[in-house]
């Protein structure tokens, strides 16, 4: 803390007690400034938790889309390369969807929200 | 526009040539102009935040070390020892989204981050370096991420293509989770916007009913400040997530 250090060396260097007076006042109307903005940032953190509460609420549904799009996506184009139409389609949405799953199982296994 | 009876919502989303003929011949068209200005933007903040570089911060000094602050611990905390070589690129990452989600929310700016071709290569991005630091930190033991630990073997032919399945979905769910929150709000704030257009189209009465989705209007723009700064937040700290696990090991 600059403004302690501030302090203690003009306490230490044993100036005029009227001027040690205004010295304090002064840095006491900095800390108190700088707490209030410590405070503030103490909030922000709680609002950053709140935050990442939300963001992960907002993950969620995307996660387990993605991983389905991505399951059929793979097996059509599979299909369209192996001729063998419903097959691969079939397989890789069963296991986009477990991928999905498991996409949501760690994120929210990770939260501890 | 929306002048009548129809509202077009997706119009805003249309990419034009800019800047005259030079644009016309370069292809140049908002995006990339305001992916530019979103790049000025940040340099501009953190430069003039910095340059005072005092003990007691300002304003604007203030918040450009709490931005600096907050994606350094972000990027140490959640990636580990190895996360401060990954710091610039997690902080140009959050910073360039997160300028251009709040330059959308200017009148007569675009939103570059509402477009998947944006997304998707800034997810693909991310995507290939986290390859490339699995390959740096784990080198071939990367593959066997792809078989979970303890598992009976004969299930591997099922585990395994869930396993990569859920890797491959990584850069769509970054991709899609960013475009489409970005298009949605935006999509909203235009189909409001025409509303009350339509309802002043109604003489008097609608005149002062047409007040009412001025107001939701202004309900959603705050509501876009908080998902703008919110998916920034998640983009970076899914990245930094994809690295720990990069680097884990």
């Amino acid at each position: 803390m600059g403004a302690q250090d501030d302090l203690n060396v003009s306490s230490q260097a044993g100036e005029s007690a009227d001027s040690f007076d205004r010295r304090l006042a002064d840095a006491e109307a900095r800390m108190r400034g700088k707490s209030g903005k410590a405070d503030t940032s103490t909030t922000e953190q709680e609002g950053s938790a709140d935050y990442s509460a939300f963001g992960l609420a907002m993950r969620i549904g995307t996660e387990m889309v993605a991983a389905l799009i991505v399951g059929v996506v793979l097996g059509y184009g599979l299909d369209r390369l192996c001729g063998t139409k419903p097959l691969f389609l079939i397989l890789f949405s069963l296991v986009g969807g477990a991928a999905g799953m498991l996409n949501v199982w760690r994120a929210v296994k990770n939260a501890n929200v | 526009m929306a002048a009548g009876s129809t509202i077009d919502a997706l119009g805003q989303f249309e990419l034009h040539p800019v800047l005259g003929q030079i644009g016309e011949a370069l292809r140049f068209s908002q995006s990339p102009l305001f992916m530019l200005i979103a790049i000025v933007a940040v340099l501009a903040f953190l430069y003039l935040g910095m340059r005072p570089a005092a003990v007691v911060p300002g304003r604007l000094q203030a918040a450009a070390e709490l931005g600096y602050d907050f994606i350094h611990n972000m990027a140490t905390e959640t990636i580990g020892k190895e996360g401060a070589a990954f710091f610039p690129f997690v902080f140009a990452i959050f910073f360039f989204i997160l300028a251009g989600n709040y330059l959308g929310l200017i009148p007569y700016c675009f939103t570059f981050t509402s477009h998947i071709a944006v997304t998707a290569s800034l997810a693909i991005l991310v995507f290939l370096v986290s390859i490339l630091a699995s390959f740096k930190y784990q080198g071939v033991k990367f593959f066997t991420h792809f078989m979970p630990e303890g598992a009976p073997v004969f299930l591997a032919p099922l585990l395994i293509p869930i396993e990569i399945l859920s890797f491959l979905s990584r850069p769509v769910s970054l991709s899609i989770r960013l475009f489409a929150n970005m298009m949605a709000g935006h999509v909203l704030l235009e189909v409001f916007a025409g509303f009350t257009l339509m309802l002043a189209g109604l003489g008097a009465f609608g005149s002062v009913l047409a007040v009412a989705p001025v107001v939701i209007n202004v309900a959603l723009t705050a509501l876009e400040l908080l998902v703008g700064v919110l998916q920034a937040y998640v983009f970076a700290i899914l990245t930094c997530i994809y690295l720990r696990e990069a680097v884990a090991h």
